[in-house]
């Protein structure tokens, strides 16, 4: 966390004694009550405001947008968003970040079944298939799409390249989804600054911030072509008075192929089963019309927890601003979407990133 | 909380699904609550499902949570819509598909009793 933190301040050229607000992830790897006093400590901060939020994997968005609102408010001025963990490398490693993870289920009604994250989204997967008449390797494309981004991407978890073939030959996870439909267990850390004053970049403006949460377990879900990424986008499109057509890049949370397919779908940046065919067109490329995850998303850049959420934000930036050295995007955006969501597609976030 | 699920455990040992009605809104709800996630009434009687349905999501597992999984492994987790408007989680022969009719039966595994469809 404290590297991140360090990497944020300096390219905001912001001292620590600048920082005002501290808003802390979680750490599934090392679970402390009070993440966010106790990074204040060891990172040498004395806030006047501080917390840690929890909104699985839409946490770094939901970061993001409290600290837009407490610069907005006049509580802040700049505030420290951070967080990291070792979650593949730490005592237990995989094995207890797959059983951690689980939990997010119904304690009583899913969790008994032996269910795993994976196979919660693979029950999503079997119904996307069905209801658009897809099939694996239209999902595989996702993955494929992601390794070839990453390739260009500095400390990617996983760069060799990847087929569709290769994907299809992985063993299988939760049908249908197979090793290579799923994101790697990683760490990493991410850090923001968000504040009143711009840095020495191009500024890059939160213009618009929307949220949704419509259930929490996926045997809650009543309808599949509803999952609440609709309302959160929308919301947000509507607070940044923009149109979808001005979005020229865009940040989409991918744990898992299908969880691209769905939210690209219902965030309204593709037709409703044509995810796969629109990156199969080159639209998503960093050459093509709405550049996609250009970092390689959570399934090759890797999935460090609530950082790896923060990974799709970093990147817009990044290429709002034009400082994606080695994949940046062909044509200059002004504005980009970043969509996050927590649980099983249960809480959404989503940010129109504007450059100023 | 606790003896919400003392009474969906004593109907799976009787062999049924129960799930709760509630007296104001007649909103189903499967997963137990001291009141109505609709109205927030607090007065609901359980009833037992028929016991058939409808498969609307499956997958087969072959990768499990934790070591005492593993030796069940593969096994099929499916969502299902049963005929009183309930939609839940069980576990299923591994060969439904989506859209096929499946009557429940509760089985025990490991020292779970849990509902499974085929």
């Amino acid at each position: 966390m404290a590297d991140a933190a360090e990497i944020a301040l300096d390219d905001a050229a912001v001292e620590r004694h600048q920082i005002d607000g501290v808003i802390t992830g979680y750490s599934t790897a090392m679970p402390h009550l009070m993440l966010a006093t106790l990074f204040c400590e060891h990172f040498g901060l004395s806030p006047e405001y501080a917390n840690g939020l929890q909104l699985g994997g839409a946490t770094g968005a939901g970061m993001v947008m409290l600290a837009r609102l407490l610069v907005q408010s006049g509580q802040c001025r700049s505030v420290l968003v951070v967080a990291a963990e070792n979650r593949l490398t730490h005592e237990g490693g995989r094995e207890s970040a797959i059983k951690t993870l689980a939990q997010v289920g119904h304690v009583d009604y899913e969790v008994p079944f032996g269910a795993t994250i994976p196979s919660y989204y693979a029950l999503l997967a079997s119904q996307y298939l069905a209801r658009y008449g897809a099939n694996e390797q239209d999902l595989a494309e996702i993955a494929v799409h992601m390794r070839r981004q990453a390739a260009h991407m500095p400390g990617a978890h996983l760069a060799a390249p990847l087929s569709v073939q290769d994907v299809m030959a992985t063993r299988p996870i939760a049908t249908p989804l197979k090793l290579a439909d799923c994101c790697p267990i990683s760490d990493g850390g991410a850090a923001f600054v968000v504040s009143a004053a711009p840095g020495p970049h191009r500024p890059v403006r939160l213009s618009g911030a929307g949220q949704a949460h419509q259930h929490q377990h996926i045997s809650s879900v009543r309808n599949f072509s509803d999952f609440g990424a609709a309302a959160a986008t929308e919301r947000a499109l509507t607070q940044a008075g923009l149109s979808r057509d001005r979005i020229g890049v865009l940040g989409i949370y991918d744990s898992f192929t299908v969880t691209l397919a769905i939210l690209l779908e219902e965030t309204g940046f593709a037709p409703v089963g044509g995810t796969a065919e629109q990156i199969r067109q080159g639209h998503h490329a960093i050459e093509g019309g709405v550049p996609l995850n250009t970092h390689g998303g959570l399934l090759s850049y890797g999935h460090p927890g609530v950082a790896g959420g923060m990974g799709h934000i970093a990147e817009v930036t990044r290429q709002l601003q034009g400082r994606a050295t080695g994949r940046q995007m062909a044509t200059s955006a002004d504005h980009g979407y970043v969509h996050a969501d927590g649980g099983i597609l249960s809480a959404h976030v989503g940010l129109v990133l504007s450059g100023e | 909380m606790k003896p919400l699920q003392q009474k969906y455990r004593s109907e799976l040992k009787a062999g049924y699904i129960a799930f709760q009605q509630c007296t104001s809104c007649c909103l189903k709800q499967h997963i137990a609550r001291p009141f109505c996630a609709a109205c927030g009434a607090h007065k609901l009687v359980w009833l037992r499902a028929g016991g058939t349905g409808i498969v609307v999501a499956a997958t087969v597992l072959h990768r499990a949570p934790s070591e005492d999984w593993k030796v069940h492994l593969p096994y099929a987790i499916a969502l299902v819509d049963l005929d009183e408007g309930l939609r839940m989680m069980a576990h299923s022969d591994p060969s439904v598909v989506i859209g096929q009719r499946v009557r429940g039966q509760v089985r025990e595994i490991g020292e779970r009793l849990l509902p499974y469809f085929s």
